[in-house]
C-alpha cells in the first residue's frame, strides 16, 4: 500500500503511474467503483475472479438463461412473467381435470348401462377417487423431500400446484348458482332460469348443443376448482375472489367470439346439423368477419367514390383464385369489405368530403389552341384582394380622422389672444 | 384564363408538329381525298336532285348537309382508326346561296322554323326564297364548302355551283340548257381564274427562279393581294370582307379565327379596310383610330402581307368574289350577320335565321348551372377544336343509310330540343360562339362618307364578332366602327345584296424530301379540274394583256400547263366509288 499513486476505491497503491492506469481499466476496478456507489465494501481481486468464473460457468450452462439476465429485467417485467408462467401452469392444469373428467364421465356412462343410479353414483365417486389419488401419490412422493421451489422440475411444479388446487376445491353442484354464494335451487332448469335472468348467463347456439349438464359442470369446476373467470381468465385467490370478480365486472356470460373461445366450448356442442348444405357453412363462416364489421361500424365510414369501388373490385377479381369470397383486411387506412367497397376511417372524413375539381387534360388540339392565343384576359375579380384593400382605405379613413383631431388641438380659439413672450 | 401550356409543350405543338414529314403529308392526303369524295357526293346528290331529276322525293338544304356530314363521318371512320386521337369534320357542310356568303348550314329541325320566322319570304321570285325554303331553283349560286382533319391536319374545300335550267340534247344526255350570263358569271369566272393563279403563285414559292419576272421575284402577301385585286377588277368585281389566303397548321385552319388571337398568323386577308384604302387613295385622310393593334394582341397576330410563303408550309386559299355589275357608282362591300333576335322577319330582303355552327372557345370558363349543359359542354369539348353543328353531338348521328331515314330524322330531331336549352345558356356564357351567317350587301360609298362621325378618333366598340386582331375597326380612316356600319347598312335605302361566288382549295407546299417525284411540288389537297369544275358561263368581261401583272398572270397559267420545266401541281383525286357510297345512292333512291 505504498507508493504515491493509489485507488481509493479498491484501497491500492501503486509504484508508477503507468501500473495505475492499467488497473483503472480493469474490470475489477469498474466492480469495484460500482459497489463504492452502492455503499458497498471493496473486494479483493481474488474473491472477483472467483465470482466472475462462477457467473460465465452458470452462462455457460445456460445460453437462453444468460440472454434473459443480461438484459436489465424490470420489477414489472419480472411480475408479468412470473403471472404468465402461473396462467401457463394452470391451464395445464384445466387441461388434465378435463381429460379426467371426460374419463370419469366415459366410464360412468359405461357403468351406468349396466347398473341403476344410485350405483352409478357410487361408482362415479369411486372412480374418480382412485384416480385422483394415483396421481396423487408421486407428486407427494416427490414433495416430499422438500426441496426449494426453484429445484422442481417443472412436472412436479404443476404436480404440486395441482394438489394445493384439489385440496382447496370447492364442489358446486348443478342445482347452484355459479356465482351466488349459496343459492341453490330445486333442480337444474331453475338454476339456469335464475343465472339467465339475474347474472345474464346466456348459453349460446342452444340448437346443436349436446350436452347442456356438462357445459355448465364444466364451467363450475373451472370456477371451483381454478378459480377462474370464465370471461377473462381472471385468476382468483380463491373462490370469493374470482365469483366476486365475476360479478363486479358482469363476467357472467359465455364469451363465444374468438375461435379459442368457441373451441373452448365446442365438445358439448353438435353441428354436424348445420353441415348439411354448403350455403349454411358459408353462412357460419362469414360470422366472424361479420362481427368485426358491426363492431367497427360506428367508427368507420362507407368511402362511396365509385372509383375507388372500382379499384377494389378490380382488386378482387384479380385475386379471385387464391383468395376467399369473402374477403375483407384493414390496409391501415382503409377497410376493405367483401363487397368491394372502401371503408375510410372518421378520422379522414375531411379528406373524403373534398370535392376537388378534377385536374383538366387538354387535348392536342385544345393544346395548340391555347399555345396560340395571344389574347390578353382581365384577371377575375379576387374578392379577398378586395377585402384587402377595402380595410385599407378604412384605415386610411380613420388616420385621417385622427390626424384631423389632433390638429385640432393646437388650433388657437382665442382670436384676440396674445402671448405674452412675444412681446 | 386558367388553362397554360408549357413553353416546350407549345414548341412541339406549333413547331414540331407542323415540319411536313411523310407521315404529315400522308394524313394530309387523307383528309384531302375525304374531303373531295365528299364534295363529289354532294355535287352528285344535287345533280340527280336538280339537273338529272333522278330523286324524286324533295330534299332541302339541311337535308343535303347533314347526309353528306354522315358521309364524311363515316368516311373518316375507314381511316387512321385507334392511329390518331382526333379526327373528324373541319367544317361542317355549308350550302349558301346567293348573296348568303357563309355559314349557311340549319339543322332539320330548322326548316319549319325558318318558314316562320320569314313569312313575307313566299314567292320564288324573291332572292332569299331558296335559303328560306331549302330547295334551289334554275339560276341559284350555291357555295358548297366541308372540310374534315385528321389528327389536326386539315382540307377544306368549297366549291361553286350553278343551277341549271336542263336541257336534253340530240344524244339524249341531261344538260344545262345554256351558260350563265348573269352578273353572276363574271365572279365565278374571276373567282376560278383568281384560285388557280395564286395555286400557281404558291406553287412558285417552291421554285422562285420559275416566277414570271412581271410579278417581281419572291411570293409575298402583297403579291398575292395584287394579283387577286387585279383579277377581280377586270372582271368588275370586288373582293368580299373575310377572303383570305393563309397560312394553316394543325388544328389552325381558320377555324377559330376571331375567337383565338393566333400566334403568328401568315395569310392576306381581305377587310373592309382594304376597300376604304383603295377608296380614299387620292384623299388625303389620316387614320383616325387610336386603338393600336399591339396593345390588345401581340403583334404576331395581326395579319399583315409582309410575309414570304415559303417551302413546306400548307396554305387555304378561300377567295369570296362578288360581281359589281348591278352597281353604277362607287361603293363598299361588307358583311351583315344574320341573327334570330329580330324574332320575325317584315321585308322581303331581311332574313331571319339562327346560325347551325358553333365554336368552343376554350380560353372561357364557367360553371353552368343546367345538367343538360354540363352533359352537352362535355360532348362539345370531346368532339375537338372545330366548328361543329348539334346534330354532330347526337348519338344517331351519323345517319345510317341501311335504317329508315324518317325515322332517325325525327329522333335527331328529339335530341336537338335539349341540346338547344343547353346550347343557349353556353352561348350566353361565351363557353361557345356561333359562326355567323353572312349575307353580303353592297353600300354606296357616298352615303359611307356623308355618315357623321362623333366620336371622332376614339370610334371603337366591342359590337363586331369575330374579328381579326388589328382590324377591329372595320373603316379605321374615318373611323366608323362596327356597329356604325350595320346601322349604315341598315338605314341605306339603296344598300342591296351582293351574289357571292366563294372557292376555297388547301395546298401542301411539299419540297423535294416529301414529294412524289425528284422535284418540289404542290400538292392539292382539294378542289381542281377533277371535282371542282368551272361551272359553264359567260362572261363579258376578260383580262386586260397589256397590263404587266396580268401578263404575268397568263405565263404562270401557261407555267402550270408544262410538265417538263413547268410547276409541278399534283391533285389530290376522290376516292373510287365504293359500297358505301353506293349504299348512299340507294338511299337516295328509297327517299
Amino acid at each position: 500500500m505504498s507508493g504515491v499513486y493509489t485507488c481509493n476505491s479498491c484501497s491500492l497503491g501503486f509504484d508508477s503511474s503507468q501500473d495505475q492506469r492499467d488497473h483503472m481499466k480493469t474490470e475489477w476496478h469498474r466492480y469495484n467503483l460500482k459497489r463504492r456507489v452502492a455503499q458497498l465494501p471493496a473486494i479483493s481481486e481474488l474473491v472477483f475472479n472467483t465470482k466472475v468464473r462462477a457467473l460465465s460457468q452458470a452462462e455457460s450452462e445456460d445460453d437462453a438463461r444468460k440472454r434473459d439476465e443480461k438484459k436489465q429485467l424490470t420489477k414489472k417485467e419480472i411480475r408479468r412473467r412470473e403471472k404468465e408462467a402461473l396462467l401457463e401452469k394452470k391451464k395445464k392444469l384445466l387441461a388434465l381435470a378435463q381429460e379426467n373428467y371426460l374419463k370419469n364421465k366415459a366410464l360412468a356412462e359405461n357403468q351406468a348401462q349396466k347398473e341403476n343410479t344410485e350405483a352409478e353414483k357410487e361408482v362415479k365417486e369411486e372412480q374418480t377417487a382412485p384416480v385422483v389419488t394415483e396421481e396423487n401419490v408421486p407428486t407427494e412422493e416427490a414433495a416430499a423431500p422438500a426441496v426449494p421451489d426453484e429445484e422442481l422440475t417443472e412436472e412436479q411444479l404443476a404436480e404440486r400446484l395441482m394438489n394445493q388446487k384439489l385440496e382447496s376445491k370447492v364442489d358446486i353442484p348443478l342445482e347452484t348458482c355459479l356465482f351466488c354464494t349459496n343459492e341453490s335451487f330445486k333442480d337444474f332448469e331453475t338454476n339456469l332460469d335464475h343465472m339467465f335472468k339475474n347474472h345474464g348467463f346466456y348459453i349460446p347456439e342452444q340448437k346443436f348443443l349436446t350436452d347442456k349438464e356438462g357445459l355448465v359442470h364444466y364451467l363450475s369446476e373451472k370456477i371451483g376448482l381454478g378459480n377462474m373467470c370464465i370471461v377473462c381468465n381472471y385468476q382468483g385467490r380463491s373462490l370469493e375472489a374470482v365469483r366476486a370478480h365475476m360479478l363486479a365486472k358482469r363476467h357472467c356470460k359465455i364469451p363465444y367470439e374468438s375461435e379459442n373461445e368457441r373451441l373452448e366450448i365446442s365438445e358439448f356442442y353438435d353441428f354436424t346439423a348445420s353441415y348439411a348444405g354448403y350455403a349454411e357453412n358459408t353462412k357460419k363462416t362469414q360470422e366472424p368477419s361479420e362481427v368485426v364489421a358491426d363492431d367497427g361500424n360506428d367508427e368507420w365510414e362507407d368511402v362511396s367514390s365509385d372509383e375507388e369501388n372500382a379499384e377494389a373490385t378490380e382488386d378482387n377479381d384479380e385475386d379471385e383464385d387464391d383468395l376467399p369470397d369473402e374477403y375483407l383486411y384493414n390496409d391501415g387506412t382503409e377497410l376493405h369489405l367483401p363487397t368491394g367497397v372502401k371503408v375510410g376511417h372518421r378520422s379522414l372524413q375531411r379528406y373524403y368530403k373534398q370535392n376537388l375539381k378534377p385536374e383538366r387534360i387538354l387535348t392536342e388540339g385544345q393544346g395548340t389552341l391555347v399555345a396560340a392565343e395571344t389574347r390578353t384576359f382581365l384577371p377575375a375579380f379576387d374578392k379577398q384582394k378586395y377585402n384587402v384593400k377595402q380595410r385599407a382605405w378604412k384605415s386610411e379613413n380613420m388616420d385621417k380622422k385622427r390626424e384631423d383631431k389632433r390638429h385640432a388641438k393646437f388650433v388657437n380659439n382665442q382670436p384676440y389672444y396674445r402671448d405674452q413672450l412675444l412681446q | 384564363m386558367d388553362l397554360a401550356v408549357s413553353h416546350e409543350d407549345s414548341q412541339i405543338l406549333l413547331k414540331d408538329k407542323n415540319v411536313l414529314q411523310e407521315s404529315v403529308v400522308d394524313k394530309y392526303r387523307t383528309a384531302g381525298q375525304i374531303t373531295q369524295t365528299a364534295l363529289k357526293y354532294l355535287t352528285g346528290l344535287i345533280n340527280d336532285l336538280y339537273h338529272y331529276k333522278t330523286i324524286q322525293r324533295p330534299m332541302t338544304i339541311a337535308e343535303l348537309c347533314l347526309l353528306t356530314d354522315s358521309f364524311m363521318v363515316t368516311r373518316l371512320e375507314q381511316f387512321y382508326k385507334n392511329k390518331v386521337n382526333e379526327r373528324g369534320i373541319a367544317i361542317p357542310t355549308t350550302i349558301d346561296v346567293d348573296q348568303v356568303s357563309s355559314g349557311w348550314s340549319p339543322e332539320v329541325d330548322d326548316t319549319k322554323n325558318l318558314l316562320n320566322w320569314n313569312k313575307e319570304t313566299t314567292s320564288p321570285e324573291d332572292s332569299l326564297f331558296s335559303s328560306v325554303s331549302g330547295i334551289l331553283k334554275a339560276g341559284d349560286v350555291i357555295k358548297i364548302t366541308l372540310g374534315v382533319h385528321i389528327d389536326g391536319y386539315t382540307s377544306e374545300v368549297s366549291h361553286t355551283m350553278v343551277i341549271y335550267p336542263v336541257a336534253v340534247n340530240e344524244a339524249g344526255a341531261t344538260v344545262p340548257a345554256g351558260p350563265l350570263l348573269d352578273v353572276k358569271a363574271d365572279a365565278i369566272a374571276a373567282t376560278h381564274i383568281a384560285t388557280e393563279t395564286v395555286v400557281a403563285l404558291l406553287a412558285c414559292a417552291l421554285t422562285p427562279e420559275k416566277l414570271p419576272t412581271s410579278l417581281g421575284n419572291v411570293v409575298n402577301g402583297q403579291l398575292i393581294r395584287l394579283v387577286v385585286d387585279t383579277i377581280a377588277r377586270s372582271y368588275n368585281c370586288g373582293v368580299v370582307p373575310g377572303s383570305r389566303v393563309r397560312r394553316i397548321r394543325r388544328f389552325l385552319a381558320g377555324q377559330n379565327e376571331g375567337i383565338v388571337a393566333e400566334r403568328e398568323y401568315k395569310g392576306v386577308v381581305w377587310t373592309e379596310s382594304h376597300q376604304e384604302a383603295q377608296l380614299l387613295i387620292n384623299s388625303d385622310v389620316k387614320d383616325l383610330t387610336v386603338a393600336t393593334s399591339s396593345t390588345r394582341s401581340a403583334p404576331s397576330a395581326v395579319p399583315v402581307d409582309d410575309f414570304t410563303v415559303n417551302a413546306g408550309e400548307v396554305f387555304m386559299i378561300d377567295l369570296k368574289i362578288a360581281p359589281l355589275g348591278q352597281v353604277s357608282k362607287k361603293g363598299l362591300i361588307t358583311l351583315e350577320v344574320v341573327d334570330s333576335a329580330r324574332g320575325k322577319s317584315h321585308r322581303k330582303d331581311e332574313l331571319v335565321a339562327r346560325a347551325g355552327l358553333f365554336v368552343r372557345d376554350y380560353a372561357q370558363a364557367h360553371a353552368l348551372k343546367l345538367k343538360t349543359s354540363r352533359k352537352l359542354l362535355t360532348s362539345i369539348d370531346n368532339n375537338g377544336v372545330y366548328p361543329f353543328k348539334l346534330s354532330h353531338l347526337s348519338p344517331n348521328f351519323p345517319i345510317d343509310p341501311t335504317k329508315d331515314y324518317d325515322e332517325q330524322i325525327s329522333a335527331l330531331d328529339k335530341d336537338l330540343k335539349s341540346f338547344r336549352l343547353g346550347m343557349s345558356e353556353i352561348a350566353n356564357n361565351y363557353l361557345c360562339v356561333e359562326t355567323p351567317i353572312e349575307i353580303a350587301k353592297w353600300v354606296p360609298w357616298d352615303h359611307v362618307l356623308k355618315e357623321s362621325n362623333q366620336n371622332g378618333a376614339l370610334s371603337y366598340d366591342a359590337t363586331a364578332n369575330l374579328t381579326l386582331p388589328g382590324h377591329e375597326v372595320p373603316l379605321p380612316k374615318l373611323g366608323i366602327a362596327a356597329l356604325k356600319l350595320k346601322s349604315l347598312v341598315r338605314s341605306c335605302p339603296e344598300t342591296i345584296d351582293l351574289p357571292v361566288v366563294r372557292e376555297c382549295t388547301t395546298v401542301v407546299l411539299c419540297d423535294s424530301d416529301v414529294s412524289s417525284g425528284e422535284r418540289p411540288e404542290l400538292l392539292r389537297l382539294t378542289g381542281g379540274s377533277k371535282t371542282s369544275q368551272p361551272s359553264w358561263i359567260h362572261s363579258d368581261y376578260e383580262l386586260n394583256n397589256e397590263d404587266p401583272t396580268v401578263q404575268g398572270i397568263f405565263q404562270l397559267a401557261e407555267l402550270v400547263k408544262d410538265k417538263r420545266f413547268g410547276l409541278v401541281v399534283r391533285e389530290t383525286q376522290p376516292m373510287k366509288q365504293t359500297v358505301s357510297q353506293g349504299a348512299a345512292e340507294e338511299t337516295g333512291m328509297q327517299m
